[in-house]
């Protein structure tokens, strides 16, 4: 993930007139479909570890190449932000809708969840639940408050009704609400900071989850070390979708 | 004269190194769309999961901003 170009205001106020989708590569086999549509196209060869491109609102057109980050495409992140702004401008006035989202962008499970928040050093947020009815009742509570400017982009969601899936997070599972988890920095455990009742209102949710952004405190991590680190005890992470095996390419015969 | 000129330009595209992935940070780092924050402050709102970010995108008519990132650096999770 490119750690400067999506870190700037005007990146992060042009992204709002997109849908901002960050899939966790290798870890979901039906998406590695249209992301090898997406980012190897007819070239062939294999998914590569990071990937960047821009779609059109059906996914169908790319609007700009795919390429392995923003990075390689922009000279900066302004730059980025001035690229955003452009495309967006071309569909202002061709949007379907004034309804508030009411959806919450969630990861696939709790265990990805976990890890996301842990590589973004952002909280996670499970909504955990007895049945599906009531994650989805948390979860149409939660979508009316997380896309608030206060509370966007501050947190990784993800929803189980299987108190199992909260194993790595002591203390969780056994009491249905909204769970305010720390990650530790490997994002494979989790420390249980919060559990807000179903029952609170809008507003007493946004507080709660508001004060728990303000108060967290994010871990320092260094590349090198992480990885070393990981590697001495073992730390391995099991994706879903095997990640290729890169040949480098044969020494040439002098 | 064109040929050889077509030869040297494609043997210099192939000699080129290209990048095996994007640099990781040089320095320390609180990871997310913004790094440098100790604080958890406003970012990029992303969807997860592709057919969440598609159905919103088809329902307010949004282009899509994508990004694919492998949730874990040489098999060492916490870090992209």
């Amino acid at each position: 993930m490119d750690r400067s170009f999506l870190s700037g205001d005007q990146l992060i106020k042009a992204t709002r007139d997109f849908v901002c989708i960050r899939t966790a590569t290798y870890e979901d086999k039906q998406e590695a479909d249209f992301l090898q549509w997406a980012f190897v196209g007819n070239t062939g060869g294999d998914l590569r570890n990071f990937g960047y491109c821009i779609l059109s609102p059906d996914g169908k057109t790319k609007l700009r190449r795919s390429t392995r980050g923003p990075n390689f495409l922009y000279a900066n992140s302004n730059a980025m932000a001035a690229d955003l702004r452009q495309i967006s401008a071309q569909y202002s006035g061709r949007t379907t809708t004034t309804t508030p989202n009411g959806s919450v962008p969630q990861m696939k499970s709790v265990r990805l969840g976990i890890n996301v928040a842990s590589c973004d050093g952002l909280p996670s947020v499970v909504v955990f639940g007895k049945d599906k009815s009531e994650v989805a009742a948390l979860n149409q509570k939660l979508s009316a408050v997380i896309w608030d400017e206060q509370l966007a982009g501050k947190f990784i969601y993800a929803s189980t009704t299987n108190s199992a899936d909260l194993k790595a997070v002591p203390g969780a599972g056994f009491q249905s609400g909204v769970l305010v988890i720390k990650p530790d920095a490997f994002g494979i455990k989790g420390q249980l900071i919060k559990i807000i009742s179903p029952e609170v209102s809008d507003e007493q949710l946004k507080q709660a989850l508001l004060t728990a952004a303000n108060t967290y405190t994010r871990i320092s991590k260094t590349h090198g070390l992480h990885v070393r680190n990981g590697r001495q005890t073992g730390t391995i992470w099991k994706t879903e979708v095997p990640v290729p095996t890169r040949r480098r390419a044969p020494a040439r015969s002098r | 004269m064109k040929r050889m000129l077509v030869s040297l330009s494609l043997l210099l595209l192939m000699t080129q190194s290209v990048p095996a992935q994007l640099a990781p940070p040089s320095g320390s780092t609180y990871g997310g769309s913004v790094p440098s924050s100790r604080k958890v402050v406003t970012g990029i709102a992303w969807y997860g999961v592709l057919a969440d970010g598609f159905a919103e995108a088809k329902r307010t008519g949004k282009p899509i901003l994508l990004i694919t990132a492998a949730a874990q650096c040489n098999g060492v999770p916490g870090m992209w």
